[in-house]
């Protein structure tokens, strides 16, 4: 349920709303939202009408007895915290991960899912690229790296953790790091065995995390795609 | 205060909590507050600390009024 939240002088003019969602009724709770156009910020306007709502909330007029109201807000969002603080709220901690819309997150929401990984990936190739030292051989590095990308949104997706890719990538940088400065290192074969080997791992290891999160998946709710 | 809402899906009627305070009033959304929506939510301050999207047109506040208007009001939706 939302409410529209209008001053009584003018009723018809919108300037924002409040309401609760995520309602259940088994544990008794359910979360509290909010926004306001940001001319009517800092007049003690939402204090007003989250105090009515909250009241509402604790009444005999709401669908079910509630013992518990939630509310989340952005970290860095001091305005909205101090809001809840004074309407009596207290912080229970952070949610990880919850609100980082990232850019795979975002093309998500505006894009079919192949789409946003293509893009995701595509961008991810394209930041590697350093205009002063262009060339074709960098040109057919993205390229692969591409192809990294693409598995590393793989894994993101099906583990909804970054988590997999990071140590992939750092192992990977590592591995390039020790290569490039042992001289002659890059023509061994033992170092393109262990390249590939890398690349062998990451296809595997992705192939194996689609098997585990499907035969165990975690419990609760994944956030990565969180949406409106 | 309560007002009379026809809800759409079910056909049956239900009461939408109607609240007053000394400045406002919390209504229920109707069609013709997408335009007011679309004010919020057009804006990068607006949607900052929001999980909605930025608003380019009219038809992206009238979707999102449609769910806040409509009928069963005691189902929440997810939303911030």
């Amino acid at each position: 349920m939302r409410w529209a939240i209008v001053l009584r002088e003018q009723e018809n003019r919108v300037i924002g709303s409040c309401g609760y969602y995520n309602l259940n009724e088994a544990n008794r709770s359910v979360e509290i939202g909010y926004d306001l156009h940001p001319a009517h910020w800092r007049q003690g306007i939402m204090t007003e009408a989250l105090r009515a709502a909250i009241n509402y909330g604790f009444s005999n007029k709401f669908p079910f007895w509630l013992n518990r109201i939630e509310a989340l807000t952005y970290v860095e969002h001091e305005a909205s915290a101090g809001l809840l603080r004074k309407l009596g709220f207290q912080e229970e901690g952070i949610r990880r991960e919850y609100g980082h819309f990232r850019i795979l997150v975002l093309f998500m929401r505006r894009y079919p899912k192949r789409k946003a990984v293509f893009f995701a990936a595509f961008l991810f190739a394209v930041i590697h690229l350093n205009p002063l030292t262009l060339d074709l051989h960098e040109v057919v590095d993205v390229i692969s790296i591409f192809f990294m990308g693409l598995l590393f949104t793989y894994l993101a997706l099906k583990t909804g953790s970054l988590l997999l890719g990071i140590i992939f990538h750092y192992l990977h940088d590592v591995f390039l790091f020790l290569v490039q400065n042992t001289p002659g290192a890059g023509e061994t074969l033992a170092a393109t065995l262990l390249y590939a080997f890398l690349w062998i791992a990451l296809v595997i290891g992705a192939g194996l995390t689609k098997t585990i999160v499907e035969r165990w998946p975690a419990k609760g709710s994944r956030t990565l795609g969180s949406q409106a | 205060m309560v007002h009379k809402s026809e809800n759409q899906e079910s056909g049956s009627v239900s009461e939408f909590p109607v609240l007053q305070t000394e400045r406002l009033a919390l209504r229920e959304f109707g069609r013709s507050d997408a335009q007011a929506v679309l004010k919020i939510f057009s804006q990068q301050v607006g949607t900052k600390y929001h999980n909605v999207e930025t608003m380019q047109s009219l038809e992206q506040a009238e979707k999102l009024v449609n769910v806040r208007a409509s009928g069963d009001w005691a189902c929440g939706g997810p939303s911030f």
